[in-house]
Order: structure tokens, then sequence, then C-alpha cells
């Protein structure tokens, strides 16, 4: 190793750091750039209301990656993961989005269940729908063993002894309407509703015993088939290819249709050119090889519906939806009552014993003063940073350099030796910062 | 034999490898430098790995869980400030021996007690989960209820001092997980009108909040305070001889299987295993050696940092086999498996065994990483501590707001955070312990769902709660922590309360 003097390796250690925001601030530079006068100009954004990973969110990325291989279209698709809510977190960002057309919803059948629940204030109506793509079927499943073996038999013993056959569903999601609308292809069958949550758990439940009948995506069921689950019944217009042997509900006689597309909205009011230019763009997308490819693999059909087909499509499923009114079916405790009374208890056995006996808390700690003003001091300002933020009043970059420099000087008390390194690192973690998260996270900063 | 096959892959790659090492040095570093924790880390790190494979996420997650555990003992013998929870119980006897002129020694023997009570509880892990996840398929809804219930109690009645506080902490964190919708009605519940709240309060930001941002504030009115570390010279003495291994052989086993048993306990973590072994170690010592505890006994060191991270083992067990938690920094993974798209659980297993194995692969391989790196930097790594705080906490601050926020890139969230910061920072000053509010804030939804399932299952009735043998056990041990305790204090006059 090379040995340095003290003031050698303080001007390395300066100049690494330079290098460093100069990088980042070149890297800040080329953004703004490269703009045309045709739609799209800019990245558009993907917001997908569930986490990353789900079927929704890997449907997307697919879709974006074909755009970029494939050059569809001159800007990429930037996807943005809006979870919970019961997808009203997303739908409200796009609904209350600017209507230019870089910001679009996709999202299935959700969006018309959560509207018709209540769960979610926005329905079709809120929005341009562009096109519904990719249609994923359910199956209805039983464990291998089950008294049940066919979607007849199920049916006949839901109506002989209503109420008793447990039926796990996600609630008031589209699989809890499913559910509800093969009850009303039998009059007088009832299922017992288990809210069970995700597939995996759904799985689960079946697998233990605690489940009688589940509805599943055909893409979970050929994933866990070797589970000893016994597919009785798919719920689509016809038979699929890659389960030939599972009869329709439809063949059976109850003619329940559960299939879903994925739909992309834009905000109300979007230009109708825009719309029509992005349905022709996903037309493209799903001829893809490479969406073809990845549709089979997830067992999703390369489906593409646009224009009257979809918008009536859309106004039929609303109505089965609206006439459908699920109903908690067991008196569950309330939690919110239960968890305030405990609340309340313990915070008697911890408030109430200081106040009978108050002097108990007098405590002297020795050492250095402490310093509530500086605490509090710079408490302030990261309130004012992220109003800065959030009020939309600065970008991230300046109120960052702003808060780090101000804080920085505030800490040490105006020290003017410490000014260099406070201005360094505030440059470091604006610029840096900025670089890291929107091009390698592709994370949207204020 | 595929997945363990992709898991090592992953692992053995020039990326795996590095990151195994960016993590673990990351974790070091923050174990190392007091008031920054690896909870507090790994809340920080996860939004960073939205984008990443969840593999390659997890290799770094787990390795800054191993360093963290392990970077605490550095500043407790050299500083006498423990840089984690965990790492308390080593202040005790690290810092003493540190001062009479055996650093180096005492650094020694807490790595090497480190090394093996990972590698012990590593152990456990592999050959446990596998066979717990199996059974667990069979687990209903009213055994996870109960289960979680237990984990509820065991927090309170082990983890602190008060058991009303902790409890009044766990009702809070039960609380603020309510807003939100209502899984079994679908109606949205304690929202006040503000459709932000319709998706309930996020993990990240109230863990940040309550962690880190509740730290940040009592470590900036500390700002004035000095620091003097005790310079370490000689590395030689570090490694055990022969005869430390004979001398130590019980302690280490004893200890780490502590360790593992209290890390399996859902909700608590590696300072209570820390207390536990250390207090184990002390009853079972020569009066000779009991004697030292306190003043530099090597004993006491071993069996405190052997045990601390023979919890990670441990508290992984929980997770990747049932999907509940073993510790708040567990707690954290699980939020981080979720936002990945995993369901840790029995079925994890056999959805994403690729995963169960990279996460045994990353402890063992930042294990022994972190045993070389702790031995060649302990040194350097001690002077971490005097880092200046007025320009770590503004970078930190920042790290904490772009944290929360790029969860649902929306400010909500960083309100949230910087509110539950003050809420965290109220609680410190009280004494009210901040992991029951976390625990209870993580399994409160768990149990919730659970319990609504089974109702749902039972048509209403709570009687399976006590005729399933799996759930009886667990609520006639719930009682019984709950009651024991109780009775005692009852007995024995006021002398032990609070």
């Amino acid at each position: 190793m090379i040995r340095m003097t003290p003031v050698q390796r303080s001007y390395l250690k300066h100049a690494c750091i330079v290098g460093l925001i100069l990088l980042s601030i070149f890297q800040y530079s080329k953004l703004g750039s490269g703009l045309g006068s045709e739609y799209p100009r800019k990245p558009i954004r993907v917001v997908v209301p569930f986490q990353s990973g789900g079927g929704s969110d890997t449907f997307v990325r697919i879709a974006q990656k074909a755009i970029n291989d494939y050059e569809l279209m001159p800007q990429p698709l930037v996807v943005v993961n809006k979870p919970g809510g019961g997808t009203s977190i997303g739908s409200s960002y796009v609904k209350d989005a600017r209507p230019d057309g870089y910001t679009v919803l996709c999202l299935h059948e959700a969006l018309m269940v959560a509207k018709s629940t209540g769960q979610s204030p926005n329905g079709p109506d809120d929005f341009e729908a562009v096109a519904a793509t990719g249609e994923f079927g359910v199956v209805i499943l039983v464990s291998e063993d089950s008294p049940y073996q066919s979607l007849g038999a199920l049916m006949e013993a839901a109506k002989a002894k209503p109420e008793t056959l447990k039926f796990g569903v996600n609630l008031n999601t589209p699989s809890h309407f499913c559910a509800i609308m093969l009850e009303n292809t039998l009059p007088g069958a009832r299922f017992r509703f288990v809210a069970t949550g995700g597939g995996a758990h759904r799985l689960a439940g079946v697998m233990g015993g605690h489940l009688d009948v589940i509805i599943l995506s055909v893409g979970e069921y050929l994933r866990f088939q070797q589970n000893g689950l016994k597919a009785i019944a798919y719920l689509g217009e016809e038979r699929i290819d890659s389960i030939p042997d599972i009869p329709t509900g439809k063949e059976l006689g109850f003619p329940v249709f559960g299939g879903n597309l994925h739909y992309w909205w834009f905000p109300k009011g979007t230009d109708q050119t825009i719309v029509d230019y992005f349905a022709g763009v996903l037309g493209k997308v799903m001829e893809t090889d490479y969406v073809l490819q990845k549709t089979k693999d997830l067992e999703i059909l390369p489906r593409i519906i646009v224009g009257d087909e979809m918008n009536t499509r859309i106004r039929q499923r609303t109505e089965t939806f609206d006439l459908i009114k699920p109903t908690s079916r067991v008196e569950l405790p309330d939690f919110t009552l239960w968890t305030l009374l405990s609340v309340g208890l313990f915070s008697l056995f911890v408030f109430g014993k200081r106040w009978l006996n108050p002097k108990a808390e007098i405590q002297k700690t020795d050492g250095p003063r402490l310093r509530y003003d500086l605490a509090f001091g710079t408490l302030l300002m990261t309130i004012v940073y992220v109003l800065l933020m959030g009020l939309r009043i600065m970008p991230f970059v300046w109120a960052t350099i702003l808060f780090v420099v101000a804080s920085g000087l505030f800490l040490t008390r105006f020290d003017k030796r410490k000014f260099v390194s406070i201005l360094e690192v505030a440059l470091l973690m604006s610029f840096g910062l900025h670089f890291v998260f929107t091009q390698l996270f592709t994370i949207d900063l204020p | 034999m595929e997945a363990l096959h992709t898991a090592s892959t992953y692992l053995f790659s020039v990326q795996g490898l590095l990151l195994v090492i960016l993590g673990t040095v990351l974790g070091i570093t923050m174990g190392a430098i007091p008031g920054l924790t690896g909870a507090m880390l790994i809340a920080l790190t996860l939004p960073l790995t939205f984008n990443m494979d969840p593999v390659n996420a997890f290799i770094l997650l787990i390795s800054m869980y191993v360093g963290a555990i392990s970077g605490g003992l550095i500043t407790a013998t050299l500083l006498r400030m423990p840089g984690t929870p965990a790492s308390i119980m080593t202040t005790m006897d690290g810092y003493p021996m540190a001062r009479s002129g055996k650093p180096g020694r005492a650094l020694g023997l807490g790595i090497t007690a480190s090394f093996v009570g990972g590698c012990i509880s590593w152990l456990f892990l592999i050959s446990l989960s596998g066979p717990i996840a199996r059974y667990s398929t069979k687990l209903g809804p009213f055994d996870f209820f109960a289960l979680v219930l237990l984990a509820f109690v065991l927090i309170a009645s082990v983890g602190g001092k008060s058991m009303s506080r902790a409890f009044f902490s766990a009702s809070l964190g039960v609380l603020a997980s309510l807003p939100g919708i209502d899984k079994a009605t679908g109606s949205l519940r304690l929202t006040f009108g503000f459709e932000e709240l319709n998706g309930g309060l996020k993990l990240l930001p109230v863990l940040i909040g309550m962690f880190a941002i509740s730290q940040i504030i009592s470590d900036l009115s500390r700002i004035d305070e000095k620091v003097t570390i005790i310079p370490v010279k000689r590395t030689r003495d570090m490694f055990f001889k022969l005869k430390d291994w004979k001398d130590q052989a019980i302690n280490l086993m004893r200890s780490s299987v502590i360790g593992t048993w209290v890390g399996i306990l859902p909700g608590i973590g590696a300072n209570i295993g820390s207390v536990s072994a250390y207090s184990a170690a002390k009853s079972m010592a020569k009066p000779e050696e009991q004697a030292k505890f306190g003043k530099g006994s090597e004993v006491a060191i071993v069996a405190s940092e052997s045990a601390n991270n023979a919890t990670i083992g441990g508290a992984l067990i929980p997770l990747i086999s049932l999907g509940i938690p073993g510790s708040v920094i567990d707690a954290i993974l699980l939020g981080g498996l979720l936002i990945h798209g995993l369901q840790p659980g029995p079925l994890l297993f056999q959805q994403n065994p690729e995963m169960v194995y990279t996460i045994m692969g990353a402890m063992f391989v930042s294990n022994v990483f972190m045993f070389f790196f702790m031995i060649i930097a302990v040194r350097y790594l001690a002077r971490l501590a005097s880092i200046p705080r007025s320009l770590l906490m503004p970078v930190i601050l920042v790290f904490c707001i772009i944290g929360s926020f790029a969860l649902s890139t929306r400010m909500f969230d960083v309100w949230t955070m910087l509110f539950f910061g003050l809420l965290g920072f109220g609680f410190e000053k009280m004494k009210i312990p901040l992991a029951p509010f976390v625990i209870g804030f993580i399994l409160a939804p768990i149990a919730e769902e659970n319990l609504q399932m089974g109702l749902m299952a039972s048509n209403g009735s709570f009687l399976p709660l006590i005729q399933r043998p799996v759930s009886l056990i667990f609520m006639i041990a719930s009682v019984a922590l709950l009651t024991i305790p109780l009775y005692k204090r009852f007995r024995y006059g006021h002398s032990q309360s609070n």
C-alpha cells in the first residue's frame, strides 16, 4: 500500500467525492433532454394497484419488456406499484392524474367489484377504458379425497346441507363474486364462505382439510397440482388447451363465467387519439412472440378486446356485480371495540400508577445537558423539508441540498470549518440519490 | 434439489458474494455505531430492494441481519455503549476486561462466540424448519390464532420489566393496524374519511418512524456527549486457543441452544436470548467464576455473544416455516417477503424452495464472512463511533424520508413516519417498550385474519380454540405465562413491581 501523508489522503478523499458529485449532476441534467413533439414524448407511467410480484404486476412487466424489446413505442413504460386499500389507492391516483396520456391504470375486474362493494369510490365511469388484455380463467378445486368429485355433486350437497360446505374465497373480490354466481345457478344452494386471503392460504386450507372447496386461477392450479388437488370445473366459455380434460361449468349445467382480463384505463377526459394510439400499441404487444410465449407459460390467453366489444363487456359485468350483495353470514366479534377497550384498560395501569405516585418519576440523569433544542430544531427542519416536497414547491434535489446544508450547519452550530464537508454530503445525497432511485430503481421522487 | 442448485448458483455467483460482503459489512458498521440498529438498517434497505430479484434482495437482507447482531459487541466492549440492544449483556463484562488491558482478548472471545452461536443455530435452522413447515399445513386458523396470542403474552411477560407497559404498547400497536379495510366485511373502518388510510398504515413508515426517527431525536439530544475509545493493539490475542475451546465448550453449547430456543419463540429476539444465556451461565458457573461476573468474566462474554447470534437462526425458523416472525427484525423481513410477492409459511417450501435455501445459505456464508471480517477490521470499526453526528443524522433523515416515500410514492407515508417517530420518542421517554408495539402491529392482522377464518368455518363458535390439541397447548401456555408472574408478585409483595 502506498504511504500517504494525512493531507494527501484528505485531498484524495475530496477528489473522489467531487468526482461522484459531478457524475450524479451529469446524470441529472440528462433527464430533461430528448423531447419531441408527437405523443408519447416522455415515459408512460403504468399504475399497478398491487404489490410487485403479483399476477397483475407480472403481466404489466411482460408488456413493458415487449414494448422495449420490439420498439413498439418511442418511449418506455414505467411501472409504479401502488398497493392497498382494495385497489382504491392506485385507482384514485390515476383518476386524479392529468388526462394527458402519461398515466395509465392497469387493473382487472377488481375495479368493478371494489366499486360495487363500496370499498373504492372509483368505477369504470371514472376512466376512459383503453383495452382489455390477457384473459385468465379460474378453476373450482377440491382435494383428491373429497367426497364431492364433480361440480354436480358439490352443488347438490350445497343444496341439501346449505351453509355447511366451507368455500375459501377472498371476500369481496372477483373470487367471492364468482362463488356467489355459482350459488345462484342452483336455487337453494348455499356455501359457508370463509375469508382466506390470497391463493397460497386457500391452498393450505384445502390441503389441511380446513376448507372443502376453493377457487384458484388456472396458473396457480397448474403450479400446485401435485399437492393432491382435483379440478372439478373450469369457469370459462369453452375448454382450454392446458387443461383439456376439465369440463367447463357451462357444460355441466352451471353457466358461470369467472374469466378475468387486465383492463387498461386512462383518466377521464383523455384525448381519444391518445386512447386509440395506446390501444394500438397494446394490440401489437399481444402479438409479439415474447408475449405469446410468456402468456402461455402463465396460462393466460393472449386476447385483446377493444372498442364497443370491450364497452359492452364492461357494462354487462358491472351489471352482474351490482346485483350481487355479499354480506358476512357469521356474526364476528368487533375487533375495533375490543382493541380500544384493552388500550383503555392498560393505559389505566400505566398512567394510573404514575398519577397515584407522582414522586417516583423525578429522576436526575448525570452527564452533559440534553440538547432538545437541537433535536427538535432539526425535526422542525425535517417537517419544512417534507412540506416543501409535499406541496410541490421544490423538487427533491433542491429541497435535499437545502435541508442537509441547513440542518448540518445548525447541528455544528454554524461551524464554518465543517461547511465544505456538509456541502459535499448535501450534493452527494441530492444528486446521487436522485440518480440511484430514478435510474437504478425506477422509483419516482417528488 | 433443483432449488438447492438455483440457490447456490445465486449465492456463490460474484454478485451473490458481493451482496453478502456488502450486507455483512453494512450490518456490522450499523451495529457498531451506537444508536443505529439492525432493525433501522434493514427497514431502510427494504425499499432499495423493491426492484431487485427477491433472491438477491434476501441475500443482502439476511447478511445485514447477521452483521448487525454481531457488530454491537465492538462498541459494547471498547466504549461501554452497546451498539445494538442485543449486546447489552456484553457491555457488563466486555468493557471491564478491555479496561484491564485485554481489549483484544475481550473482542476475540465475543467474535468467536458469535460465530459459534451462529453456526449452532444454523444447524437447528436447516434441520427444524422443513419438518415444522410440513407439519404446519395441518394447523388450522384457530391454531395460528392461539400461536399469535402466545406471542403477545411472551413478549409482554418475558420481554420487559413491566407487563402492563408492554401490554399497553402492544394494544396500541394492534390499534394502529386496524384502519383500512376490514377483511371479513370488506367495509372501511377507522379511516376518519381519509382516503389515504383506506389501505391502512403501512409497515415500513411505521417501523422507520418507531425505530429510526425516535432514535435520531434522542441521539441528537445527546450530541454533546464525548466518546473515548480503548485502542486495540494486537490482533494475535483474538484467536481462541485449544484451552479456550475446552473451557468454553459447554458454555458455548448451552448458550447457543438457549439463544436458538429464545429465537424460535415468536416475538422475542436477540436481547432476551442474550440475557437468558447470561443468567444461565451465571447460575451454573463455579463460585470463583461467579464472582467475576460483571467485572470481566470470560464466561459471561461468551454466553452473551453466542446467544445473541444464535437467536438469528432460531428466529428465522418460525418465519420461514409458519410465517410468524420470531423477532422484530424478522417482522421486517416478513414484510419484505410480502413486498416481493412471497408468502412465508408452510407453502414457501413448495412454492419458492430456492428462497428458503437462499435464506439458509446466506445466513451461513455471512456468518463465516462476519468472523473473518471482524477479526481483521475490528480495530478500525471502533472508530466509527466517532463519526460526527452533525453529518450523519441529516443523511439518515433523508434516507428515512425516501424509504417511506418509495413504498407507494406518496407523501402520506412520510407524514405517517414522522408521526410514529414522535410517538416512539414519547414511548421511550415514558419507558414504554417499543418492541411490543411493532409485534402487535404486525401480528394483529395475522391474528384477526385467522380468527375470522376460523369463526367463519366454525359458524361463529370459539370452542375449537380449546378443542384442537395444538391450540389448546398454546392457550394453556399463554395462560400460564400470564398468571405465574402475577401470582409471584401477589405472593412476594410489590418489591419486584416495575
